[in-house]
C-alpha cells in the first residue's frame, strides 16, 4: 500500500485494534526493556505505548506501511525512537536547569524556578554571546545529546565534546551573566 | 508471592519446556521468533535457554542468548525478567491482563474523541 494513501477514520480504529490485539502484550514488554535499559521508572513504559498508539492513529499511512513491510519489527523502531525521544526530553530539562541554576541569581526573580519556559530565550543569548561552533555544541547538548551523538553531527571525539562543554560553561560563568539582561 | 516464585523456578528447571504454556511468552515468540516454536534440536536447545534466562541470574546466559535470538525478542524477554524479579509468572499474566484491559478503555476514549 502506498504510504501517502490517505486512510478515513475507520481504517485508523481498524488498524489501531489490530494492533492492540495483536502486538500489545509484547510491545509492552519491550516498553519495559527498554525502560530499564534507559534507566527510566518502569510506570515511562504506559507512556511510551501511549505515544505509540497516537503516532499509531496520527500517522495511520506511515505506520501500515511500515508494518506491511516490516511487521512488529517496526512498531518496536518507532517504540525505541520515542523512548529515545523522552529520554533526549527528559535530560535537556535537567540540562537546562543545571545551567538556570549556574547562572540565573536566586533572588528576587522567581522565573528561574521554570527553566524550560526560559529556554528558548536562554539560548538566543547564549547564541549572541557564544563563537558560532560552541554555540552549535552548547545548542545540541541543552537539547539532551549525548556527547557521542554530538560528537558524530560535528565529527569530532566524544571525549573532546566533553572537554569543549567543560570550557563552555566555565567560559559562560566568567561572562558574568546577569539574568536580567536576557529574560526580558 | 516469594513461595510462588521459587516453585515456578524449580519447576521451570525441571520441565523446561513448560514455559510455553505461559500464553505470554507463547505470544511474544510466535509473533518475533515463530521458528523457535518449530521442534528442532536447535529451537528446544534455544526455549531451553530462553527458561534459564529468565529464570536463573548468571550473566553468562545473557550474552549467550542475546546473539542467538531476535534482538526485538530479546528485549521484550529482558522487559519480562525485570517484573520476573518482584512477581511470579503466573503474577506478571495477570499485571498484563489488566494493563491490556486498562489500555483498551483509553484507547476506545482516543478513538472516539
Amino acid at each position: 500500500m502506498d504510504a501517502k494513501e490517505q486512510l478515513g477514520p475507520a481504517d485508523k480504529k481498524q488498524l489501531a485494534l489490530y494492533v492492540y490485539h495483536n502486538y500489545h502484550e509484547t510491545l509492552n514488554f519491550q516498553a519495559l526493556g527498554l525502560c530499564k535499559r534507559f534507566q527510566l521508572k518502569h510506570c515511562w513504559a504506559n507512556d511510551l505505548l501511549q505515544e505509540l498508539y497516537i503516532v499509531i492513529l496520527n500517522r495511520p499511512e506511515h505506520v501500515r506501511s511500515g508494518l506491511s513491510d516490516k511487521g512488529i519489527s517496526y512498531l518496536t523502531q518507532t517504540l525505541k525512537n520515542i523512548a529515545i525521544d523522552q529520554l533526549r526530553k527528559a535530560k535537556s530539562f535537567k540540562r537546562a536547569e543545571e545551567m538556570f541554576m549556574l547562572y540565573a541569581p536566586r533572588k528576587g526573580n522567581i522565573l528561574y524556578m521554570d527553566p524550560q519556559s526560559q529556554q528558548e530565550p536562554f539560548i538566543q543569548q547564549l547564541k549572541l554571546v557564544l563563537p558560532p561552533d560552541d554555540f552549535i555544541i552548547i545548542h545540541f547538548f541543552l537539547q539532551g545529546y549525548a556527547y557521542k551523538e554530538i560528537g558524530e553531527i560535528i565529527n569530532m571525539n566524544a571525549n573532546a565534546v566533553g572537554v569543549r562543554i567543560h570550557r563552555i560553561k566555565n567560559k559562560l560563568k566568567d561572562l558574568g551573566y546577569d539574568y536580567g539582561k536576557w529574560s526580558k | 508471592m516469594e513461595d510462588q516464585m521459587l516453585t515456578e523456578k524449580r519447576l521451570f528447571r525441571k520441565r523446561r519446556h513448560s514455559i510455553l504454556a505461559f500464553s505470554i511468552i507463547k505470544r511474544m515468540i510466535e509473533v518475533m521468533q515463530p521458528g523457535l516454536l518449530n521442534n528442532t534440536t536447535e529451537s528446544v536447545s534455544l526455549i531451553r535457554d530462553i527458561s534459564d534466562y529468565l529464570f536463573s541470574a548468571e550473566k553468562e546466559n545473557e550474552l549467550k542468548l542475546q546473539k542467538s535470538i531476535h534482538p526485538d525478542l530479546y528485549l521484550a524477554l529482558y522487559g519480562l525478567k525485570a517484573l520476573l524479579k518482584v512477581n511470579s509468572l503466573s503474577n506478571v499474566e495477570a499485571l498484563m491482563r489488566n494493563s491490556k484491559q486498562q489500555f483498551g478503555d483509553w484507547l476506545e476514549e482516543e478513538m472516539e474523541a
